[in-house]
């Protein structure tokens, strides 16, 4: 079996999703294309579901918590329509600017 | 239980070298060649450690659970030990030819990291305790070796990748469906504490059976599903050398025999009336192979026809149902593997430094390029099956095992393939060494048989080919292993 | 001892990849990252015991984003221009980030190590949700309200894709038109895979009323069958005025709303007797999970294209 683990599980990807959500942050942050953006967007959100996950997780001899994994799964969800909403905009965005330079 | 951590660390030892390589920008050639070389002779040190370990009786495991149903398990046995130090071997020579093969050319940091994936999911094939993990590590077999095959990245090589994937994908498919099958009836499958499969009824069986022979068949390259396996040669040979004799195939023929003895058991197979069958599709692919490599007047593609004909050789001895038989299978994993990685060398040596790309380029070559020829004829001996080579021992326990199980057609198909070898072998040697050379073949201006990297694999692994041969009677030569694992696990 | 390295290695390469995907200079590859980090971070959630979120992370985080976000490359190609940013904006974005970050994680190694957390309450009340899988229950039973809201905000994101729409384009169909090489991988899968993807997504969503499942994950895996084929080229999506498509998209939460307003005679909103509990879950899931599916497909192919001239 190679013995009990040293650092309990929920510790290891509490800290993962905190250095996710500083990463992702960053992205979001630094002077990049849009595209770039809508990924480091996600990239927080999943760092912030990773570390909410990983709260629920402190006593594995009762299981994960069920409510924060709920929670999770509707934000995943509602996470993918916000990305999708950001790409038609920014699509949209492309086609009205080249229209605009074609005009001038 | 402490010895838990070797397995892990003989896959990091080929993972590890394979993640520094991506990471390492191409014009590092040095570092990359030491990185890639000290993990193979790493592995090889663990792996030499593990065999006397394993021979004393032990079988360190590493389990890590997933999900409940889901365990990950990594565990040494005497089998996984016989494909692990072929590919432990292999691997450290393939890279030494590899990269003389490559010299300077480009996109190496790729190359070798993709190769390092392969070897590593090789070794995890080989260590899979459940078959969860198995079709996890092959998995990452399959989608790690494409970018090998597309590596020249002109347009046959892209059609030969997407050849791969259209067989590869929906075999991975298949395998998945025979274990979700399975499981869902049995349980999680161990390959160690064997599996109750009373609770399936026969023909489910059969269909599980055969659904995890055609998925797994793709990369032994059974017939029919062997197609991808010639149109592969559009990669570079070090590439060819890893598919044919370490990884690719291989992998396929050693989950058949995990199934057949570790899943399944060998006696439910035969009382299922499977056995028989897939002797025949066996000795099929076997004649098969060896017909249509008749008739290929490219080298490689000679080599590729004589690979799908050499593996149905272990699945032959397999499905044979007897440990004589058994122990000619396994121990033609390793001798085969040994032989066609010396051949495919040559075959790079041959088409990389004189430009001899057919057989009929090949006239007089043999005195020009005195050591490639030594190992290419070596290898063609053993292909044969003449004595003392490695290929002799392993056919005539196929031999000798097929009549022990009363199966005597099978040694005619021995005999026939034998034959059919010898034809589409022995002109290659007479060609290299009793026909005159053409009057206008210039040689490269640092001569033929150059750089030693190139040189030095093949000759020592058509070397190896001919001394596990004459030192058979070893226990630790292939063959001797081979019977440890029978007496230990399979007989009945 | 192996499991904690197996931890940290996975925490480690998630790292890895999300710096690759968020500083990589090719835009292509930052994709590709963002892929394998999707795929990663579900084998993260089946470590920390969250099947079910890992199902949905798989599908929807690696798979559907990844999906839209290639389509989105694809489509903007070299048109994407980065925005003038004053001077410094890199620095402040790195102190922005390692400052939050280093509060986060300075507050989550705080955490009491024993919070146990709403598990028992769930347990305890789960024989009244009607449903075995605790994950389910609070979903769509003692948490309803999240679950009614958010499959109606997945039906305004539509509008609001949809609304953006060129000129000419609407009444037409859907996302850019998709070539696929005859007889090519992606066709071969077309049309293999959906049997396969189809079987898989209706026993997720079966499944999720006692085990791990449900319909936002198997609604994934079906939208991900439907995407494949348009991709493939082998179907092309209905036009977006076609009238079945539209009350098939309110289907989901109208029926959910129907439900949960029925639940005023018997007491309260969103109240379900525990005699109907089971079947109106599983009468919510079935249409819910044919309106997600649809929704996400239809996210997933964008605006409707312009008309042709």
């Amino acid at each position: 079996m190679g013995g009990d683990p040293i650092i309990a599980s929920w510790l290891v990807y509490g800290c993962c999703g905190a250095v996710l959500v500083g990463l992702g942050l960053f992205g979001f942050m630094r002077p990049t294309t849009t595209l770039r953006r809508v990924l480091a967007f996600n990239i927080v959100g999943s760092g912030i579901f990773l570390l909410f996950g990983a709260t629920g997780y402190r006593v594995p001899s009762t299981g994960a918590d069920p409510v924060p994994q709920a929670l999770i799964i509707t934000g995943i969800v509602v996470a993918l329509a916000a990305t999708a909403l950001a790409v038609a905009l920014m699509l949209a965005l492309a086609r009205v600017s080249a229209g605009r330079d074609e005009d001038a | 239980m402490t010895g838990g951590v070797l397995p892990i660390l003989i896959v990091l030892a080929a993972l590890v070298p394979a993640l520094i390589s991506f990471a390492l920008p191409e014009r590092h050639a040095r570092l990359r060649s030491i990185v890639n070389l000290s993990g193979a002779v790493l592995k090889l040190g663990l792996v030499a450690y593990l065999l006397l370990a394993v021979a004393d009786g032990a079988a360190p495991e590493a389990r890590l659970s997933l999900a409940p149903g889901l365990d990950l398990l990594l565990r040494v046995d005497a089998l996984a030990l016989l494909f692990v130090t072929l590919s432990g071997v292999l691997w450290l020579i393939t890279t030494i030819y590899a990269i003389a093969y490559l010299g300077d050319s480009p996109n190496l940091s790729r190359f070798f990291g993709f190769f390092g994936l392969c070897v590593a999911a090789t070794t995890g094939i080989a260590f899979s305790g459940t078959l969860i993990t198995f079709f996890v590590f092959y998995e990452m077999l399959t989608l790690s070796t494409w970018p090998l095959v597309v590596h020249k990245q002109n347009e046959k090589s892209f059609a030969a990748g997407r050849r791969y994937l259209a067989y590869a994908l929906p075999a991975s498919a298949v395998l998945l469906i025979a274990i979700i099958w399975l499981e869902s009836a049995t349980g999680p499958v161990e390959f160690a504490t064997g599996t109750d499969l009373s609770v399936l009824g026969e023909t489910s069986l059969q269909m599980i059976f055969w659904l995890f022979i055609a998925g797994l068949g793709v990369k032994a390259a059974l017939f029919p599903l062997h197609g991808w396996l010639p149109a592969a040669m559009a990669a570079p040979a070090p590439v060819s050398a890893l598919l044919h004799a370490v990884a690719v195939v291989k992998a396929g023929a050693f989950g058949i025999i995990r199934i057949i003895y570790d899943v399944f058991g060998i006696a439910t197979v035969s009382a299922l009336g499977l056995a028989t069958p897939l002797a025949i599709l066996a000795s099929f692919t076997i004649l098969y192979g060896s017909v249509r490599a008749l008739e290929q007047s490219e080298i490689k593609k000679r080599l590729a026809f004589s690979t799908v004909s050499q593996v149905s050789y272990i699945i032959l001895g397999a499905a044979l149902a007897g440990p004589i038989a058994a122990i000619g299978g396994l121990a033609h994993l390793v001798h085969q593997g040994l032989m066609k990685i010396a051949l495919f060398f040559c075959a790079g040596i041959y088409a990389e430094r004189a430009g001899i790309e057919t057989v009929e380029a090949l006239d007089g070559i043999g005195p020009r390029m005195p050591w490639t020829s030594v190992a290419f004829t070596l290898g063609a001996m053993g292909m044969i099956g003449i004595p003392p080579m490695a290929g002799f021992v392993s056919k005539f326990y196929l031999g000798v095992g097929a009549v022990q199980t009363g199966a005597n057609w099978v040694v005619v198909v021995l005999a026939t393939s034998s034959l059919l070898n010898a034809a589409y072998f022995l002109p290659l040697v007479y060609r290299i060494w009793f026909l005159p050379a053409p009057e206008d073949r210039a040689a490269p201006a640092d001569g033929f048989e150059r750089p030693l990297g190139l040189i030095v694999p093949a000759v020592i692994a058509a070397g190896a080919a001919l001394a596990v041969g004459l030192m058979a009677g070893s226990p630790l030569s292939p063959l001797g292993w081979a019977t440890l694992i029978v007496e230990r696990d399979y007989l009945p | 001892m192996i499991a904690s390295g197996f931890d940290i290695t996975v925490c480690v390469l998630l790292c890895l990849c999300a710096l690759a995907a968020v500083t990589g200079r090719d835009t292509f590859r930052a994709i590709v990252f963002f892929i394998v980090y999707g795929l990663l971070i579900s084998v993260a959630w089946l470590r920390i015991d969250a099947i079910d979120v890992a199902l949905a992370e798989a599908a929807i985080g690696a798979g559907l984003t990844g999906v839209l976000l290639l389509g989105a490359f694809g489509q903007m190609g070299s048109a994407d221009t980065m925005a003038r940013e004053p001077r410094g904006a890199v620095l402040i974005a790195l102190v922005a980030g390692a400052g939050i970050g280093a509060a986060v994680l300075f507050a989550v190694q705080g955490l009491p190590p024993e919070g146990a957390g709403l598990t028992a309450e769930v347990l305890a009340q789960l024989e009244a949700s009607g449903v075995g899988n605790p994950v389910t229950a609070v979903l769509l039973n003692f948490r309803g309200y999240d679950t009614l809201l958010e499959s109606i905000v997945l039906l305004v994101a539509l509008i609001g894709v949809w609304s953006v729409a060129s000129e000419t384009g609407w009444g037409e169909r859907p996302g850019i038109v998709h070539h696929a090489r005859a007889g090519g991988t992606l066709q071969s899968f077309g049309r293999f895979l959906p049997a396969i993807g189809l079987v898989i997504g209706a026993y997720i969503v079966w499944a999720g009323s006692s085990g791990p499942g449900g319909a936002f994950q198997g609604g994934t895996v079906l939208a991900a069958v439907a995407i494949l084929t348009i991709l493939a080229g082998l179907v092309d999506a209905p036009r977006v005025t076609t009238r079945w498509l539209r009350w098939a998209l309110v289907m989901g939460p109208g029926v959910f709303l129907g439900v949960a307003l029925l639940g005023l005679f018997g007491g309260a909103f969103l109240v379900f007797p525990q005699a109907v509990a089971y079947p109106a879950i599983v009468a919510i899931e079935i249409v819910l999970t044919a309106s997600i599916a649809l929704t996400l497909v239809l996210l997933v192919l964008g605006p409707p294209r312009e008309a042709p001239q």
